[in-house]
């Protein structure tokens, strides 16, 4: 899966081939899928900047090629424990109207296409709050994939605001 | 001698491409117009505008035909704008037809320009202006359209086509001539002769010189170093000031005052300048053949100027500073890459030196390619101010500071044309006339002060004269007239009142000149510089003159800053704001105050301390202010000392506004102005020290309080 690390998903493929096809990444032993119309591309963990007066969850900045992307630890964004960054972890540079952002995440995993997964709508099944950063989950073989909704991902989020 | 001053050469390339610009513009706004048939009020300012800026600069390249031309087009609009009913269906094919023609014209001129910019002559406008001149009467209702062809040829309307060459010629006691020889072993001397004569223009005009236009007539360098270079000057003063511009140039061998009436020195430029003479009488008195005077003045001038700028996409130049900071990282990562380690490696540390050198200047380069210094725009308004204080009998200096301020490029571009204009207003509104100045017991020279400053984020640019100052009953007055109060005349205040020469359709003067025109100037003003998130604001007191502040957000530009490091993380603190910095001996005795805020006491002076690593809520190993480093910084009239673990270094670094998914954290206000890309590709957050000052004086007291 380290092979992943270097690969640069191609921009200039056409609009329509990435329609519907999602990425996916794990968090924990959790495996979520993000529309690739929103990727841009993977790449590894590079030196933070810490940004003060920032929550936990948003890490810092990163110089990318010349840019200032910041970046969003999925892991804390979600809640759940920090883990070190190791070898696997990635950043998938995501773009949403003209915000670019990145999802720091334990490992990605593959490109999956919408067609080839049983997708059903999110059961209104609890007022927990990583609900609302989901829309709706799939089956991949034996592999449960919640799909991920990029703008409230990216939108800031009160609760766990620090500062 | 050229129609186009010298000193305006060098900006002759950006005044065609700017003015044909605006005429694509107008020409897409026509033929859409005419499409409809009509015109919408967006584009009757559009093109009111158009002729307004083509106007302004034409004047200051001192191309008098083009100026007069656009004046009367603007006239036109100035009633159309006034009472857009005015085009009925029957004027609205003749004001079409004659701004179409206004626009051949006026790029015809253009492209002579271009084509010969050193033996241009204006073509006469007289014909064009006539039937302009008409269709206002018409617009008016003074006049009807039958007449129009009689009108054109009245000779009565013909402006001031011709003064400019006429005026130049203008002799009188103050003139001088000189005749310079230089040194045996100066190189190029007909360059240096050209540069001696631009710096002599900042004192008094250089009416002609032997050899004319020593920078480009071949030849001249021969018969400068035999001859010596000749030029007269017309000054008004003390001539021992040009002597002694002469003697500063240090190419200078010698130097003589010859007497005007000695017949070799005057014989070659009077003949000329008689020549020129007859020339522009001509020019008014054939006024209806004016194509068969150019033609006999265009013949065998020297090669054409060709254009040597180009406009790039913004977006590729952006491309090219993102690429660059790339490469040098790549670049440090070959260079001192890991693998390499412990490796006899001379050669390849030789290649890499190489290597680094090379990306360090291409890295310049391009930076610099966006980065300009705001000399160039303060010079052209140099050139606005000598020019009115002839037309208006004032008698003005033009103070500029901080012209050293780089800007990015597009920065620049929105300054020129409301400096402009402030510059024009403050000249024409501001500035009384020197008899009036007498009367009001103003001993001061009149001034009008340019000045642009870095001030923490921003690039500040104030236009500060010592006029009479605004006075808010006019203004409430007029605006009250022109309808364009919003509110109870009580209900304004002074600042209030004063912005609203600022609000389209308004303007304080009742004649219309020139210059200043009637108030399109100010709005215009402020809509630009709005448009790139700056304002605008006026501030007066009567009788002592008006200051209008311009301040502009830097979104790219290069400041001067010290690199410090607190645990892993680096800050860039501008070097403006830094006075000292210095390090604690252990003996150093802490003061504190009531609310337990750490001071420390310096050259008699006492500072509190804001310690990064406590504000900004980094985890470090240096907490002892003796092993760390403190910075005195001061903004305005606070100052505080910085704690931070250490300094790396002093660094020009590239400020890079935040990503806008910071805007919802107030990163601003904890004091941080932007962050910047250091050399091994590592990100620095600027601070920006005013607004740190203002965010942690009080909070750092309050924490220190909580630790004790």
């Amino acid at each position: 899966m380290a092979d992943v690390t270097a690969q640069v998903i191609d921009i200039s493929v056409e609009r329509d081939e990435l329609e519907g096809k999602s990425l996916t990444f794990f968090i924990g032993d959790t495996m979520y899928g993000l529309p690739l119309t929103n990727v841009l591309e993977i790449i590894g963990v590079q030196p933070i900047a810490t940004v003060p007066g920032t929550p936990a969850y948003v890490k810092g900045v990163i110089n990318l090629r010349g840019g200032i992307v910041p970046l969003v630890d999925v892991r804390l964004k979600f809640g759940q424990m920090p883990r070190e960054y190791d070898d696997q972890t990635n950043v998938i540079i995501t773009v949403l109207d003209d915000i670019t952002v990145g999802l720091v995440v334990d490992r990605v995993s593959n490109v999956i296409k919408a067609e080839a997964v049983d997708t059903s709508s999110l059961p209104e099944f609890s007022t927990v709050n990583n609900n609302r950063y989901m829309t709706s989950v799939s089956r991949v073989g034996d592999m449960l994939v919640m799909n991920l909704n990029c703008e409230t991902i990216l939108e800031d989020d009160n609760i766990l605001h620090i500062g | 001698m050229s129609v186009i001053d010298d000193s305006m050469r060098p900006m002759l390339d950006t005044f065609i491409f700017e003015t044909t610009t605006l005429l694509d513009q107008l020409d897409e706004i026509l033929l859409e117009a005419e499409k409809e048939k009509a015109l919408t009020d967006d584009q009757i300012n559009e093109i009111f505008r158009t002729m307004h800026t083509v106007k302004g600069s034409a004047a200051m390249m001192g191309l008098n035909d083009i100026s007069v031309m656009t004046h009367r087009a603007e006239d036109m609009f100035f009633i159309i704008r006034d009472d857009p009913s005015k085009m009925d269906d029957q004027n609205t094919g003749v004001i079409f037809d004659i701004l179409f023609q206004v626009s051949d014209f006026l790029r015809q001129e253009l492209g002579n320009i271009q084509e010969n910019p050193d033996d241009y002559q204006p073509e006469d406008p007289t014909q064009l202006t006539g039937i302009i001149q008409h269709e206002i009467a018409v617009l008016k209702g003074e006049a009807a359209h039958e007449a129009a062809p009689a009108a054109a040829a009245a000779p009565a309307v013909a402006p001031a086509a011709a003064e400019a060459p006429a005026a130049a010629t203008a002799t009188g006691d103050h003139v001088h001539t000189f005749r310079v020889f230089f040194q045996d072993d100066a190189q190029m001397v007909h360059v240096r002769a050209f540069m001696l004569m631009n710096r002599l223009k900042e004192y008094g005009e250089v009416l002609d010189s032997v050899p004319p236009n020593p920078e480009v007539s071949p030849g001249a360098l021969k018969e400068i170093e035999e001859n010596g270079f000749m030029f007269r000057i017309e000054f008004e003063g003390d001539i021992g000031l040009i002597s002694h511009v002469i003697e500063e140039d240090t190419d200078v061998a010698s130097y003589e005052e010859v007497e005007a009436e000695a017949p070799a020195a005057a014989d070659a430029p009077a003949a000329q300048m008689q020549q020129e003479a007859d020339d522009s009488a001509e020019d008014t008195q054939v006024a209806e053949k004016p194509v068969e005077v150019q033609r006999k003045t265009a013949g065998g001038g020297p090669s054409p100027g060709k254009q040597s700028l180009i406009s790039v996409n913004q977006s590729k130049l952006d491309n090219l500073v993102n690429i660059m900071g790339e490469i040098v990282i790549a670049e440090s990562m070959v260079a001192s890459n890991p693998d390499l380690k412990d490796l006899p490696l001379d050669n390849f540390n030789k290649s890499a030196r190489q290597l680094r050198k090379l990306t360090d200047q291409l890295q310049d380069i391009v930076m610099s390619i966006r980065m300009v210094p705001l000399t160039g725009t303060f010079q052209k308004m140099g050139r606005i101010v000598r020019d009115m204080n002839k037309n208006l009998g004032k008698d003005t200096e033009l103070v500029t500071l901080g012209g050293e301020v780089e800007v990015d490029k597009n920065i620049t571009d929105v300054l020129a044309d409301p400096l402009m204009h402030m510059i024009r207003n403050s000249m024409d509104h501001g500035i009384e006339m020197p008899e009036d100045r007498r009367a009001a017991g103003k001993r001061e020279p009149a001034r009008v002060v340019l000045q642009a400053q870095n001030v923490g984020s921003d690039i500040v640019i104030t236009i500060e004269d010592n006029g009479k100052g605004l006075n808010r009953e006019v203004l409430l007055n007029k605006a009250e007239r022109n309808g364009i109060l919003t509110k109870p005349r009580s209900d304004y205040s002074d600042k209030e009142a004063f912005m609203l020469i600022m609000t389209a359709g308004f303007s304080t003067n009742e004649v219309v000149t020139e210059y200043s025109g009637r108030g399109v100037g100010m709005d215009v003003v402020r809509k630009n510089i709005e448009k790139v998130g700056g304002t605008v604001s006026v501030d007066s007191v009567p009788g002592e003159g008006t200051t209008f502040t311009i301040k502009i957000p830097l979104t790219l530009a290069i400041v001067d800053g010290m690199e410090v490091g607190v645990a892993e993380d680096t800050f860039t603190i501008p070097i403006t704001s830094i006075s000292q910095i210095y390090k604690l001996s252990e003996e150093t005795e802490l003061l504190y105050d009531t609310d337990g805020t750490e001071m420390v006491m310096v050259r008699g002076e006492c500072y509190p301390i804001i310690r990064l690593h406590r504000i900004y809520d980094i985890d470090t190993e240096v907490t002892e202010l003796s092993e760390g480093i403190l910075i005195i910084v001061e903004s305005g009239e606070s100052k505080a000392c910085i704690f931070t673990d250490r300094l790396i270094g002093e660094q020009q670094v590239v400020v890079k506004s935040f990503p806008k998914f910071f805007d919802r954290y107030n990163v601003k206000e904890l004091g941080f102005s932007g962050c910047t890309i250091m050399g091994d590709g590592s990100i620095s957050l600027i601070l920006d020290i005013n607004s740190l000052l203002g965010a942690y004086r009080t909070d750092s007291s309050s924490m220190v309080r909580s630790m004790y």
